[in-house]
């Protein structure tokens, strides 16, 4: 059904994970015409998104075989390239731990074959290891230090690939799965026809279709190889957990992979992991509950001290085990001229990419005769988006300057601004998916998991590529393009001396900036990330506020209203638009705050007194560890708060809640009143965490059952969530077997608590209580260890109630405007 | 009969009794506003209504509530109503989006200014 034309082509590469687009850029070198076809939606959809991140040395793989050679040609290539492709790259040295007797002696063979492979490693003895990595089990007896081997972002390998590809020339076919590849006897030529009914024709082709590659080969061949998916689960740890260790920290390996490793990415995060599970699905790359627990169990053995509290996400993924070789199958086939493998490409392939894509080309020219390399190669057009969070203040204001969105933070954990998002969706090989951008950008990536980041993303999604914003909640599909742009903030002209300065003007930041103007307090400055004042209350459209504090019952709206124009009619200035990036004690007290806006660009203001009131936010999925796969569909309830009564999108039309906080029982109720179906709310504790008013009026008014002593312990669906599995709990809170019940539902919502944001208290050096998750504050004053910087509302602790936020905050407020006037 | 109030957040746990003759009885209650919710539970019971209207040309809904509760039994009325309205803006809180809504008596107004 060859609906469009046939596309001739020189050379066809399928798959576009990172040998995909290594080989496909190594391959516009020549003066060849390039395809690339992905099955997926964009690049790096396979192995190449969920790996290790490791370059590895290269001394554990077998002499002579493709493995060995491969991983020690990659791995020296590894700093020319991720130079010329501006991808970050560590040379930080790998070490394999041994506990005891056995294990020192598998060091020995791992060392000499590392001599083999012409690798240089060395034996550490304990108290050496130790005096490196003082965070290692004090049961690691011995470890071998490796020190080439490293850490890169495979993601951003691939997409740099794939982007200095397609700036040669190679196009990019997504969502192109091939359903048939034949050669034509007489012309030679490859047919390569795709499931969306593309038909293509070349004089080559290159299978490096990663855990499909043997269906590709065997289509063509009659050689027969087969791909066993084998499935690594891994956790991610928080940006707090950066330099834990300093070397990847690998254990003594086994046959069935290199054990549980513990390592730091270039990201700042700290990767565990992988299991080592083969599939009969290789499509399914659901985390499991006992997948998760060996890779805490093995993680341990390493670093006993892993703090669970500290991850941020779960994932699994796939490598493609090749059984009948068990090595790196590269090169033409036997019985096919211009078709060539790269099957059974698993760990460690990341290291190989280059080295394989330089080799492959090389075949492939050779077989189409062309030897003379294109000397028009653009191989280094790769500044296709700046990073603003490593940009040094000047450029990034040089930068704002021009694309005042350069200036507007979308996601405020991993600091990436809407200019830098809009640039990666117009990208040559550009993010079409929320999946897309996030790994582009890192935004969502961080430790609120896109809690707070999605509505924008979506919203900039569809401004950029004509849909509407929804569509990206619901499908992972291509779409076609737009523009839109609003400034804000305000422009560095004044000397940006202030009071009091307060950081986030919701009800903490109001009443505290209120309650500094009442005490006498000269100037006082209220800086707000998002667009308008009200803080998370503007999307608590229900009653049940200022009870306390008004006498009367409000909604979150109302209450808020109250403290802007109380705040306005004492002269208290509120600039939105303005993400705070640094506050900076200065000796003799009060702090310089480093804040960014569009408008404004970088700014920096004196102030006198500081008080934090920058809230709280939700866990994300990935803190609860909650295993299955990874679909769209999956959102906290301040989220689907967010979406629903702000945006005007409903997310979906069954609906589970799990965890019973305030939030998910009031969002229970408006998602009924907005035509859903609310099947159940699923609790793990023996007691609703939300208040028993809002369990009557909220799940028992609209006789939505309340599973007390329940998790979710499975989250089904590829795409999109198509159901989820709850089990009943023991008193340990671990699921009882045989008690699972089962809901066909499109939206699962999370409502497991909130959690104090205090990156900026961390980085400004105040005291935090391990409790409360907060600052330590006087409660009398609020101040914090640090003079001249007080705090107010949920950054301390999380409150039941608004009242008792804006009447703690106003403590804070006043303290604020003493102390300034102390300092005069 | 025993319910838990919601009026505030302390939820306490009323005993709500109706004697032969008619005179309802409440205790457990902390404050007068308890004895008149668990009045009203046993009799009429009521709930505030909070929601969302449509706004002319703008994606963004706004949000409404009714002035005051009204009776459980006509909440799904009242979200209907909320459903097929459509306002045009600007409006300011406290406006009334909806008047007398579902003959109820009662007016859905904004709470929020847009």
């Amino acid at each position: 059904m060859a609906s469009e034309a046939v596309m001739e082509t020189d050379a066809i590469v399928i798959g576009a994970g990172v040998v995909g687009c290594a080989v496909a850029r190594e391959l516009t070198r020549y003066n060849l015409n390039v395809a690339v076809l992905e099955a997926g939606s964009d690049v790096a959809e396979g192995a190449s998104k969920a790996n290790s991140a490791i370059v590895h040395a290269g001394f554990d793989a077998k002499p002579g075989s493709n493995k060995a050679r491969f991983n020690v040609l990659g791995n020296r290539m590894f700093e020319d390239v991720c130079r010329e492709l501006k991808v970050p790259f560590r040379r930080n040295g790998s070490l394999v731990l041994a506990f005891g007797a056995d294990d020192e002696a598998t060091l020995a063979e791992l060392k000499s074959r590392g001599e083999a492979n012409g690798v240089p490693t060395e034996i550490l003895p304990q108290d050496e290891l130790r005096r490196r990595e003082p965070n290692v089990s004090p049961d690691a007896t011995a470890a071998l230090w490796a020190p080439t081997g490293g850490i890169c972002c495979p993601y951003e390998l691939t997409f740099r690939y794939a982007e200095n590809a397609a700036a040669n020339g190679a196009e990019f076919f997504f969502d192109a799965r091939v359903v048939g590849v034949s050669r034509d006897g007489g012309t030679g030529r490859y047919r390569v026809s795709t499931e969306d009914g593309r038909e293509f024709l070349a004089r080559a082709v290159v299978n490096c279709a990663g855990i499909h590659s043997d269906e590709i080969n065997n289509a063509v061949s009659a050689t027969k190889y087969s791909i066993m998916a084998r499935r690594g689960e891994y956790l991610m740890l928080d940006r707090d957990e950066d330099g834990t260790f300093s070397a990847t920290m690998f254990q003594c390996p086994s046959k069935m992979g290199k054990g549980i490793l513990v390592s730091p990415t270039v990201d700042g995060t700290v990767i565990v992991g992988p299991t080592a599970e083969d599939v009969p699905d290789k499509e399914d790359k659901a985390t499991t509950y006992g997948g998760l627990e060996k890779v805490k169990a093995g993680a341990r053995r390493t670093y006993p001290n892993l703090p669970l509290g500290k991850v941020i996400a779960e994932f699994s993924g796939m490598r493609a085990h090749e059984t009948t070789v068990g090595d790196f199958i590269l090169g033409e086939a036997p019985d096919a001229p211009g078709f060539f493998n790269a099957v059974g490409v698993e760990s460690p392939g990341l290291t190989s990419a280059p080295a394989i894509g330089v080799w492959m080309a090389e075949r492939v020219a050779e077989c189409l005769g062309v030897s003379r390399k294109n000397p028009a190669l653009v191989s280094r057009d790769v500044s296709w988006w700046p990073k603003t969070r490593e940009m040094k203040p000047e450029d990034l204001a040089a930068l704002v300057e021009r694309d005042p969105s350069f200036g507007r933070v979308v996601c405020r954990c991993e600091e990436v601004t809407e200019g830098e998002i809009r640039a990666a969706i117009r990208a040559r090989v550009g993010a079409r998916t929320l999946d897309g951008i996030k790994r582009r950008t890192r935004s969502g990536m961080g430790r609120c998991q896109g809690g707070f980041c999605t509505p924008r993303l979506i919203e900039i999604l569809g401004s950029e590529l004509g849909q509407p914003p929804e569509a990206f909640l619901l499908s992972r599909k291509t779409a076609p393009k737009g523009l839109r742009a609003s400034a804000n903030g305000e422009r560095g002209e004044d000397s940006g001396a202030v009071d009091v300065l307060v950081v986030g003007a919701g009800p903490a930041g109001l009443a505290a900036a209120c309650a500094a103007k009442d005490a006498g307090a000269g100037s006082v400055l209220v800086l707000e990330r998002d667009d308008a004042p009200g803080g998370i209350l503007q999307q608590c459209i229900h009653n049940g506020f200022g009870l306390h504090r008004f006498k009367e019952e409000l909604t979150g709206p109302e209450y808020a209203q109250r403290y802007v124009d109380m705040a306005n009619e004492r002269g208290v200035k509120t600039v939105c638009g303005t993400m705070v990036l640094g506050i900076e004690p200065q000796a003799g007290g009060g702090a310089n705050v480093t804040a960014m806006s569009p408008r404004g660009g970088l700014k920096t203001y004196k102030a006198k007194s500081v008080v934090l009131a920058m809230g709280c936010r939700e866990r994300p999925r990935g803190a609860l560890m909650t295993p299955g796969t990874r679909p769209a569909g999956v959102y906290t309830a301040g989220t689907v708060q967010r979406l629903v009564n702000m945006d005007g999108i409903m997310p979906g039309k069954r609906v589970v809640i799990l965890g019973s906080g305030d939030i998910g029982l009031i969002m229970a109720r408006r998602l009924t009143f907005s035509g859903a179906k609310v099947l159940a709310c699923i609790e793990i504790m023996k007691k609703s965490s939300g208040l028993m008013r809002n369990v009557v009026q909220c799940l028992n008014d609209y006789d939505i059952p309340l599973l007390l002593s329940h998790t979710v312990t499975d989250v089904e669906g590829r795409e999109h969530v198509t159901g989820v599995k709850v089990s009943k709990v023991d008193g340990d809170m671990k699921p009882i077997p045989g008690t699972e019940m089962h809901f066909d539902c499109d939206t699962l919502v999370l409502s497991c608590g909130l959690i104090p944001e205090n990156e900026l208290t961390k980085k400004a050096g105040v005291e935090m209580d391990p409790k409360t998750r907060g600052p330590k504050v006087d409660p009398k004053t609020m101040a914090t260890s640090v003079p001249g910087i007080f705090a107010g509302g949920n950054v301390v602790r999380v409150y039941d109630l608004v009242d008792w936020v804006s009447r703690d905050s106003e403590v804070a407020g006043r303290s604020a405007a003493e102390y300034a006037a102390r300092r005069g | 009969m025993k319910m838990i109030c919601i009026n505030c957040p302390k939820g306490c746990e009323l005993d709500v009794d109706k004697a032969a003759d008619g005179t309802v009885s409440v205790s457990g209650n902390a404050c007068p506003r308890g004895e008149e919710y668990g009045r009203s539970e046993l009799v009429n019971p009521t709930r505030m209504v909070t929601g969302l209207v449509r706004v002319a040309g703008m994606r963004k809904p706004l949000p409404v509530k009714t002035r005051s509760a009204v009776p459980k039994g006509r909440i799904d009325a009242v979200l209907f109503a909320m459903h097929q309205a459509t306002v045009q803006l600007p409006v300011k809180i406290g406006d009334v989006v909806i008047p007398d809504v579902a003959e109820t008596g009662i007016d859905i107004v904004a709470t929020a200014n847009m």
